[in-house]
């Protein structure tokens, strides 16, 4: 029976931790030094809204993890020991192990060390939040720098008790180079409605002023203004957290290196998750090489554990899925959408300014690859058959109602959408017309 | 806007709650006589004349202690003597009831227009004031989520404990007191007038209360999930429901020599179905009454089984049925409060099967006492069954499940266990219907492939306390008895996550077996 440490707690070490389990019965240890139960950091934000409470954001209820034997450790590591194959922890001292997996996570990127003072705090951890419900009690403005997918909720939480924001957004647009330019005009123009919301693009911040408290006093923006706050929400990406580990003998770069088995390059050592780092060669089309997402962590937990248990099969990145939430948005994407234009790849946009769909498609064939909707669920099975076969743009159009994921009397969007593409690409696609009561029960999924 | 709306409904509300410690009751021998039953009047008459008249009583509270004094005094000593034929069987609280309201001389029982305005329009438009004032405010992101745990009133603070202990006062009072509602009921004669120059009774408060409520709540909810066509869909439907077949019908039926029936109520949460004053009630009023009776049988016997079949259980529990119906409305900010253990999920599966069985047991003890009203009438022990009488279990339910459960803490508890108790620990009907859904039924919940954050508001906002996380976060479709399909789980999930649909059976992802390849094997395993 061997003994698997799983150095954090997070979506990725747990569901290896769980995964393992499934299958075998050895001992496992799951580290953390952030909380003492599995939790889900996505929902950081609702708990700031008085819309959930703490324990309402862990998967797990406490008794799951006595009943499954698996062995939690609140405690902080203080190094690792490959050639003893230990663990040191910093209050229950050593723990020996058989199988180690790194799953500890990202940290937040502080390029100028702004953290050091009071008032500005980045959004990771639960820690983070409860200096962020302090820090923002009473005050009346706050600025929020970095203009991605933290960033947004933390707008949107501050906005929520209503404080006003000026948000900075280095790119042209929210989402930078990540979305195109039309998902972003669209999203600016959305953006621009929302009350007490000041959006500065293409800007960056590059001064913060604080008191002799070390209290932040003010914000000094790339075009001179100067903003006065009590708060600076320091939300410009993460990277892995991996400086705490001190040994060299790790094979590292921005993250610990890891193959297309999750494998490091020590025996019995692996990483998942934020603090994983996929080796160039292994790095799949259209994918990174570092993932820090919900999404990829559970996939690689749910991966290392069969690698763990002498099943050979390597990491499959899969098609790339994501979602997220833009105030009152939801943001869908499948495959690959391309931010920037290429001759080889085609879009259809539709949108009716209240929700917006960005269909790409090679030129040559008119195979999907990808699709951005925002305000529009779409169906994650269908999608990702469609771009496995390599479905005809017509087809998933003609079929799109297959991947609408709306509520029922939700609006028609699937006639929309085919009339707008036969007018934007001079085609005749027709619909399948169903009677009214076939539609009432569904009889057709 | 809403400070001043909070004033307004709560002026309306103190005077609707102060109304039972007021009042100007004056009686004479005539109209004391004249308004009790010929028996009662033989046993106690003289006694209550000699007592009360010309009396002036100023609450009717004070009045209750001198008729309940003489009362319960000559049904002792006959109870003493055994003179079984001569004891009072009514309820004293009805006689009560009924004497206040004829000898009402109160203000506001002869202004009753004015105390209508005082108590419910002050209560509406105060109400309303503080609806619509939400849309008035800064912030414009269509939230569709309230911050429930910033208000006391929706995370069990003290003002919840209070209005728990309100509402629960509320229901003890109109089930088992109502006499002392008497002014409150009589300040509803305005409405009443619209349909017919009767007395209103406690039961037309009730009902109009209950359908005003879930008109002003069903506005709320409209606007504030206006963005969900399902939801607004749904809000309309079952409060229309209410409105026309729960009162508006009710009211109306009558007037047209029809029995008064709510037609949406299907046993066995409609339980006196097969009560003998119900059904010879169907029978008198000839054959109107007997498509009454025919139409109660399909609907819980034909419709039921298959609507179930085709839409969930949801079609009953959050489009038609009335305690659903409150539930969506007025109940919409307490879904969180629902307790989410996995021992409360063994529970209840436990207490509503046991209430669904208690159900059957008292319908066939009713069934068969009516049976013999109709066929038998002159049979002495008709109402007996296996030793026990007919009543006694029907009146058992009648108190237990039907005033206690449904009402006082179906409704009371609100506040604390949230919006569905009755729905999830008691209601047959909803148990009847659960075991069709879970086992043969086209609806399901569908998961988003592994679109699943596991952030929890799923399983925080289900008002029948699922684990809704458990299930999307597996991929897995939610396919639960208790699911009644309100759809807000769908609606505050941050990642499209959740739709509930109707498909074919077969595509229900109940399980997940998960194959793993183990030295070329592969196998299952859970």
């Amino acid at each position: 029976m061997r003994n698997i440490v799983i150095i954090g707690n997070g979506i990725a070490g747990t569901t290896a931790a769980r995964e393992i389990r499934k299958i075998s019965d050895d001992k496992i240890y799951i580290i953390s030094a952030e909380s003492e139960y599995f939790y889900s950091r996505t929902a950081l934000m609702y708990i700031y809204m008085k819309e959930l409470l703490f324990k309402d954001t862990m998967p797990y209820e406490k008794s799951f993890w006595k009943k499954n034997k698996l062995d939690l450790i609140y405690d902080l590591v203080e190094r690792v020991d490959f050639d003893l194959k230990k663990v040191y922890l910093t209050e229950l001292g050593e723990l020996k192990y058989d199988e180690l997996i790194f799953a500890c996570g990202s940290t937040p990127k502080d390029l100028n060390n702004w953290s050091s003072i009071t008032g500005v705090k980045s959004l990771y951890s639960i820690h983070d939040l409860n200096a962020i419900e302090s820090l923002t009690q009473n005050i009346v403005n706050a600025v929020v720098v970095g203009g991605g997918l933290i960033g947004i909720e933390l707008v949107e939480m501050l906005l929520s008790r209503n404080i006003s924001v000026d948000f900075i957004i280095k790119d042209t647009h929210f989402l930078g180079n990540q979305i195109p330019d039309d998902d972003g005009d669209f999203l600016k123009d959305r953006f621009s409605k929302i009350k007490n919301l000041k959006i500065h693009y293409n800007c960056q911040i590059v001064e913060v002023k604080n008191d002799e408290n070390n209290k932040i006093q003010s914000v000094t923006l790339s075009n001179q203004t100067i903003i006065n706050t009590k708060f600076l929400g320091l939300v410009i990406g993460v990277e892995p957290n991996i400086n705490w580990i001190n040994n060299n003998q790790l094979s590292k770069q921005k993250g610990i290196l890891v193959d297309d088995y999750l494998k490091t390059n020590l025996p019995n050592v692996y990483a998942i998750g934020d603090c994983a780092e996929i080796k160039q060669e292994f790095v799949q089309n259209g994918r990174k090489a570092i993932e820090p997402l919900w999404y990829t962590g559970k996939k690689m937990g749910e991966h290392v554990a069969k690698v763990i248990n002498g099943i050979k099969e390597p990491y499959n990145q899969g098609v790339w899925f994501n979602s997220a939430k833009f105030f009152d948005l939801i943001y869908h994407a499948y495959g690959t959408v391309l931010s920037t234009k290429s001759s080889s790849i085609k879009s259809f946009i539709y949108t009716d300014q209240q929700v917006f769909l960005h269909l790409q498609f090679t030129a040559e064939k008119q195979n999907i690859t990808g699709v951005n909707a925002y305000g529009l669920k779409l169906r994650q099975n269908q999608f990702e058959k469609w771009i496995t076969q390599k479905a005809n743009i017509e087809e998933v159009v003609k079929h799109f109602n297959l991947a609408l994921y709306e509520h029922e009397f939700s609006k028609p969007y699937h006639k929309k959408i085919v009339e707008s593409y036969n007018l934007q690409f001079q085609q005749n696609i027709t619909l399948e017309s169903t009677s009214w009561w076939r539609k009432l029960i569904k009889s057709k999924l | 806007m809403r400070n001043i709306g909070a004033f307004i409904l709560i002026t309306g509300l103190l005077f609707f709650s102060t109304l039972s410690f007021y009042g100007k009751f004056e009686f004479s021998e005539a109209s004391i006589i004249k308004h009790l039953p010929e028996k009662v009047s033989n046993q106690i008459g003289a006694e209550l004349i000699a007592e009360i008249d010309g009396k002036t009583y100023n609450t009717p509270y004070a009045f209750s202690l001198v008729f309940t004094e003489i009362f319960e005094k000559k049904n002792n000593s006959l109870k003493k003597q055994e003179r079984w034929d001569d004891v009072m069987w009514e309820q004293p609280e009805t006689l009560m009831l009924k004497l206040l309201q004829k000898n009402n001389q109160s203000y506001f029982a002869k202004n009753n227009g004015l105390g209508f305005f005082l108590a419910f329009v002050l209560s509406i438009v105060g109400g309303l004031f503080m609806i619509l004032s939400q849309f008035t405010r800064k912030n414009t992101i269509k939230k569709r989520k309230a911050a429930v745990y910033a208000k006391k009133l929706t995370s069990r603070g003290l003002i919840a404990l209070i209005f728990t202990a309100y509402l629960i006062t509320f229901y003890v009072v109109l089930y088992f007191n109502p006499h002392l509602m008497v002014n409150q009921i009589a300040i509803t004669t305005p409405i009443k007038k619209l349909f017919s120059n009767e007395l209103p009774s406690q039961w037309f408060l009730y009902g109009m209360t209950y359908t005003i409520i879930m008109l002003i709540f069903g506005i709320k909810a409209i606007l504030k999930y206006r963005n969900n066509s399902y939801q607004i869909f749904k809000t309309t439907v079952v409060v229309m429901f209410q409105l026309i077949f729960a009162f508006l019908l009710v009211e109306i039926m009558p007037l047209f020599q029809l029995p008064a029936t709510d037609l949406k109520n299907a046993w066995p949460l409609n339980y006196d179905f097969l009560f003998d004053y119900n059904i010879l009630n169907l029978i008198e009023n000839g054959n109107f009454g007997k498509y009454i009776f025919i139409w109660g049988i399909i609907l819980s016997l034909v419709i039921v089984p298959l609507f179930t079949y085709l839409f969930g259980k949801r079609w009953y529990c959050s489009w038609v049925c009335g305690c659903g119906g409150l539930a969506e409305t007025f109940g919409d900010e307490f879904r969180h409060l629902s307790n989410k253990s996995l021992f409360s999920w063994k529970f209840e599966r436990y207490s509503i099967h046991a209430v669904l069985l208690f159900s059957i047991i008292m319908t066939v003890f009713a069934g068969y006492h009516t049976w013999n009203e109709i066929y038998h009438p002159l049979e002495s022990g008709k109402e007996i069954l296996l030793g026990i009488s007919a009543y006694d279990v029907r009146n058992t339910y009648s108190f237990l499940i039907g005033s206690i459960f449904a009402g006082v803490i179906g409704t009371g508890f609100y506040p604390i266990f949230g919006n569905r108790v009755w729905c999830r620990f008691g209601c047959p009907l909803a148990a009847y219907m659960g075991l069709i859904q879970r086992f043969k039924s086209r609806f399901r919940i569908t998961t988003n492939g592994s679109q699943c954050i596991s952030c929890g508001n799923c399983s925080a906002y289900c008002e029948q306390g699922i684990d809704v996380k458990w299930y999307a976060q597996r991929g897995q479709d939610i396919v639960r008895a208790s699911c009644v399909g309100c759809g807000i789980c769908a609606d505050v999930c941050p990642r499209g996550v959740l739709k509930l649909e109707n498909a074919p059976i077969e595509s229900r992802k109940t399980e997940m077996p998960i194959q793993i390849k183990k030295d070329g094997k592969i196998f299952l395993n859970k």
